[in-house]
């Protein structure tokens, strides 16, 4: 190859990058063209790119639109009307809108207050899947709410299908049950086990939970230099009373044992845990 | 004559100012510098491009977790109910009604980016607040004004309510809230407060 032809190859390398990034940039659909105009926070934009999809039935961009309204981004605000294009988006298999419907129903947002609503629209997208659906419905199941007689073990069906998928707040509720006994034979090990599942996702109740089991050891060998980690995580999220365990504990370790822990606690990072 | 006495009322005008910025126990002058502060930090985290939506927001989140004073505004909201919760109600209460605010904020800023934001006016606003008047300019649509009450606490400057067309958001999430609990009990806003932040926002697929 010639020094020329050298020289002129970087620029040959950028000139394709670039058409490559503009065909990439191009070839976005309109949906993923509204996409990216959300993400700008032109909100308009993405009204004109969805609005004509969501006229065609995209469940998705019905969807988008619904929570455009629900959160007053880019229109007023109007609970009323987002509850208009959940029910399309619902009503054209859309998850998403018919937990949201679920859940507004349930609350009385936009919408008279009407528990079977709630729980037929929660239980549609909780049997196609929907681990926040699964959540909801055994929270309603285990409260009794409305025409729902309160029932702790198919609560805790439910919520164990939503902890199965990964979903930390419905592993960190598995875990009280078994602690508790609720809907579930009692089994500390258990308990231990789901605590430690929500605790690696990083939620603060679970680490402070799993700090207690690692003090006490219940379900778990005791372990203080543990316990003092995950309550030292959990006083970082802010779980109630985990500062307090933390500086208990930290006053009874020696020094070594602690700065060990502080090390581990600096590094620490979350990460999805599925059963 | 007429000169000494404009000269005489400018000095009692500006004298009741300064009284009233000393009764009130929050400077006005530092509010309003707390509130351009914390909006132009809010503003800059907005305007990120590298991040998305949700992570921008996230960000903002926490910027409004240390700058709103939360556990002050959460007991108000619940009322004369706050008194007969029982502590892990309390702690309950104030841990979904910290995240419930922070989110509704930050989604209600989240799609600002590059408007010019200023401080209108900063007055004392009862005996121990002031309250900084902010107008964001945007590209389309009528700017945005807001109040911010401010107080200056023992932790420092803390935001107390922000009024918007002069409608106390707090006193609204107050009557809101108090509904509830009136009708269903304090369980029942606890499992609301609940559900409300588990809604699903947009989705890009």
């Amino acid at each position: 190859m010639t020094r020329s032809k050298c020289q002129k190859l970087p620029t040959m390398v950028i000139i394709a990058a670039l058409s490559l990034v503009a065909t990439v940039a191009q070839s976005a659909t309109p949906f993923e063209q509204g996409w990216q105009a959300y993400q700008r926070g032109d909100f308009k934009g993405a009204l004109t790119q969805w609005k004509p999809l969501a006229e065609k039935g995209d469940s998705k961009a019905l969807f988008n639109i619904g929570v455009m309204y629900d959160e007053g981004r880019g229109v007023a605000q109007s609970q009323a009307d987002a509850i208009v294009w959940w029910e399309k988006a619902a009503d054209a298999g859309n998850l998403h809108a018919k937990h949201n419907l679920g859940l507004a129903y349930l609350n009385g947002e936009g919408v008279g207050k009407d528990y079977d609503l709630a729980i037929f629209w929660l239980g549609e997208a909780a049997s196609d899947g929907l681990n926040r659906s699964q959540y909801s419905l055994g929270k309603i199941y285990g409260a009794g709410l409305g025409n729902i007689i309160q029932d702790d073990k198919v609560s805790f069906i439910l919520i164990s299908m939503a902890a199965k998928s990964g979903f930390d707040k419905a592993q960190y509720n598995v875990g009280k049950m078994y602690r508790d006994g609720r809907g579930v034979a009692k089994d500390v090990e258990a308990s231990a086990r789901w605590f430690l599942m929500a605790a690696k996702q990083g939620y603060a109740k679970a680490q402070r939970n799993l700090g207690r089991c690692y003090m006490r050891g219940e379900g778990v060998k005791r372990d203080e230099a543990a316990a003092l980690m995950w309550f030292s995580l959990a006083a970082k999220g802010g779980a109630t009373g985990a500062a307090k365990n933390r500086d208990a504990l930290a006053a009874k370790l020696p020094e070594t044992i602690r700065q060990k822990v502080d090390g581990k606690v600096r590094n620490w990072r979350p990460s999805l845990v599925r059963q | 004559m007429k000169f000494h006495k404009f000269v005489v009322l400018l000095i009692v005008f500006i004298s009741l100012g300064t009284m009233a910025a000393r009764a009130s126990g929050t400077s006005p002058q530092e509010a309003s510098k707390f509130i351009n502060t914390l909006a132009n930090h809010a503003l800059k985290v907005l305007s990120a491009e590298k991040l998305t939506l949700e992570e921008r927001e996230a960000e903002v989140r926490v910027l409004l977790a240390e700058n709103f004073d939360l556990p002050r505004i959460g007991r108000f909201v619940l009322g004369k109910s706050w008194r007969s919760a029982s502590n892990e109600q309390k702690s309950e209460y104030q841990r979904l009604f910290g995240q419930y605010v922070t989110q509704v904020y930050a989604k209600r800023l989240g799609g600002y980016s590059g408007e010019s934001f200023k401080v209108v006016k900063s007055d004392p606003y009862g005996k121990k607040d002031a309250l900084v008047v902010t107008e964001i300019s945007r590209p389309s649509g009528p700017p945005l004004k807001a109040g911010w009450r401010v107080r200056n606490g023992s932790s420092g400057l803390k935001i107390l309510d922000v009024m918007v067309e002069g409608v106390s958001m707090a006193a609204t999430q107050r009557s809101e809230f108090q509904a509830v609990v009136n009708n269903q009990g304090l369980g029942r806003l606890l499992e609301m407060l609940q559900f409300k932040v588990d809604k699903y926002s947009a989705r890009g697929a």
